[in-house]
């Protein structure tokens, strides 16, 4: 890169870093605490948050994510330099860091050409991108087990708890995602969706089916070539790892109310604790958009891949308004399917009760890892017998 | 490398604002009042010592863990690597697979 375009690049990158950060603070967050709550009040028959308003502007509830916020951060900290636990209280800004920079990796469009240049929504188009997210996760995690160390004795005890469910987690979801690696071919999630952007006829069984009746040979029922669809088991497996090595519910048992430790987040408290319940919204967020970039097709819209969308919207208006016409429609969908997992997740969350830390142990190594063992060999033989990825 | 400059200044925007807050935050919160509000520190901790559930999913994790990120370009190319690829995987994973079926059959992952 020459020294000339260093700085204007410098600068785009640090205006879409700030209209990330923007994204994820002023709308991701909060709308995920509200509707965590709020589903969870529907569910338990209750009226649930909409009762806080700012000059009698309430919202239905939206801006009690913000009151909660103000509230956390606005209380004194422990003292950095007086209690010798100032590099303990900056591991929640860490844990808050290193669950941000995870969304660079994130694609929220595709690619799309503008003149002589191309443009997509994603801050790093790193190759190694699910193994890059993969890599901050650990390391958000190591950073929580090393404050939760530094934390009085029910902090430790549930830090203990926290770092074998972390460590078997991890491994579980590896496993669990393996099967997609092998059909995609790729680690870049952009090349996933763009793999998914196409149709599928499910182990021409239709087609052989459909051959023997004349009546329904010219039906073109080709399924989206959606991972859900062509591996149902990994997809269940990596949402049920995802939420085992995150802590997110059923299997968060030290956050229960009724527990008497809270794991690392008992050696917190004020802005720090709110940190951390910032980067526990930003990382249900995170997964969300993993499923759906790795199951559900990201931005990519049935039966109509972008390349035919971008052909026939530019015979009418030309190549460069399609092309911006295409990317709002990805990014509408793609928001779309999110919006649909972050609902799944908070179902479950609601419906399902807590899982103690023996049968989540369980869980994870008695079934989520044989399981996955089973689909990796269950999909290298259909791979195999195909020759090659499907589609 | 070019990517990843995005990735350090979204790092420094969120970590160099979060950990100023912190120390404002923190900011005359004296010692004796820290230490009032705050659970027993971790030199009266002594009973609090990891499980061994925790040390067998540690070890089990570090070998597997290894294992499986070093079989992962092995999982990108495994349809170009044809039937000797498939052959070779299997031998890797084999002793791991082994080595899995005698600590559950031992108890060991018994949570």
């Amino acid at each position: 890169m020459s020294p000339e375009a260093l700085v204007p690049n410098l600068l785009a990158l640090t205006a879409q870093a700030l209209s990330l950060a923007f994204v994820l603070f002023v709308v991701g967050v909060p709308l995920v605490a509200w509707a965590e709550r709020k589903q969870a009040a529907r569910i338990e028959n209750r009226r649930g948050i909409g009762g806080t308003a700012i000059a009698e502007i309430s919202l239905v509830g939206l801006l009690q994510p913000l009151a909660d916020a103000l509230k956390l951060l606005s209380k004194r900290g422990p003292s950095p330099t007086h209690s010798g636990q100032g590099v303990q209280v900056l591991f929640s800004a860490l844990v808050l860091s290193v669950t941000v920079v995870a969304f660079a990796a994130i694609p929220w469009s595709g690619r799309y050409v503008f003149g002589d240049g191309s443009f997509s929504l994603i801050l790093a188009d790193v190759e190694m991108g699910v193994l890059f997210i993969f890599a901050l996760l650990a390391l958000s995690a190591l950073v929580t087990v090393w404050a939760g160390m530094k934390g009085g004795i029910r902090s430790r005890v549930g830090t203990f708890r926290l770092a074998a469910r972390s460590l078997s987690g991890e491994l579980a979801l590896l496993l669990a995602l393996l099967p997609m690696l092998m059909i995609y071919g790729s680690l870049r999630l952009g090349d996933m969706v763009a793999w998914q952007d196409t149709s599928f006829s499910p182990l021409g069984a239709w087609n052989l089916l459909a051959q023997g009746s004349g009546s329904l040979s010219g039906l073109n029922l080709g399924l989206p070539a959606w991972g859900v669809l062509l591996n149902p088991l990994a997809f269940i497996l990596v949402l049920t790892a995802a939420s085992l090595r995150l802590g997110l519910a059923p299997f968060d048992a030290e956050r229960g109310e009724a527990e008497l430790e809270a794991g690392p987040r008992g050696a917190f408290s004020g802005p720090g604790l709110g940190f951390l319940a910032l980067a526990a919204r930003l990382e249900l967020l995170l997964v969300a958009a993993l499923v759906t970039l790795i199951f559900f097709g990201g931005w990519a819209i049935p039966w109509l891949p972008q390349a035919t969308l971008v052909a026939v919207l530019a015979e009418f208006i030309g190549a460069w308004l399609a092309n911006a016409i295409c990317l709002g429609l990805h990014l509408a969908v793609f928001l779309l399917k999110l919006s649909g997992v972050v609902f799944l997740e908070l179902l479950i969350r609601s419906a399902l009760p807590r899982f103690d830390h023996a049968r989540t142990m369980d869980l994870c190594w008695k079934i989520l890892m044989p399981a996955a063992v089973v689909d990796i060999v269950f999909t290298a033989a259909v791979l195999f017998q195909l020759g090659g990825a499907p589609g | 490398m070019a990517e990843y400059v995005g990735v350090l200044i979204l790092f420094a925007l969120v970590s160099v604002p979060a950990c100023l807050y912190l120390a404002i935050a923190g900011r005359g919160a004296s010692a004796r009042a820290q230490e009032a509000s705050s659970e027993p520190p971790p030199e009266n901790a002594r009973g609090a010592v990891p499980g061994a559930s925790l040390l067998v999913a540690a070890i089990a994790y570090l070998v597997l863990q290894a294992a499986v990120l070093l079989l992962v370009p092995w999982f990108l190319f495994f349809a170009e690597l044809g039937p000797m690829g498939l052959v070779s995987g299997a031998l890797f994973a084999l002793p791991l697979l082994v080595g899995f079926a005698y600590l559950w059959s031992r108890g060991a992952l018994d949570g």
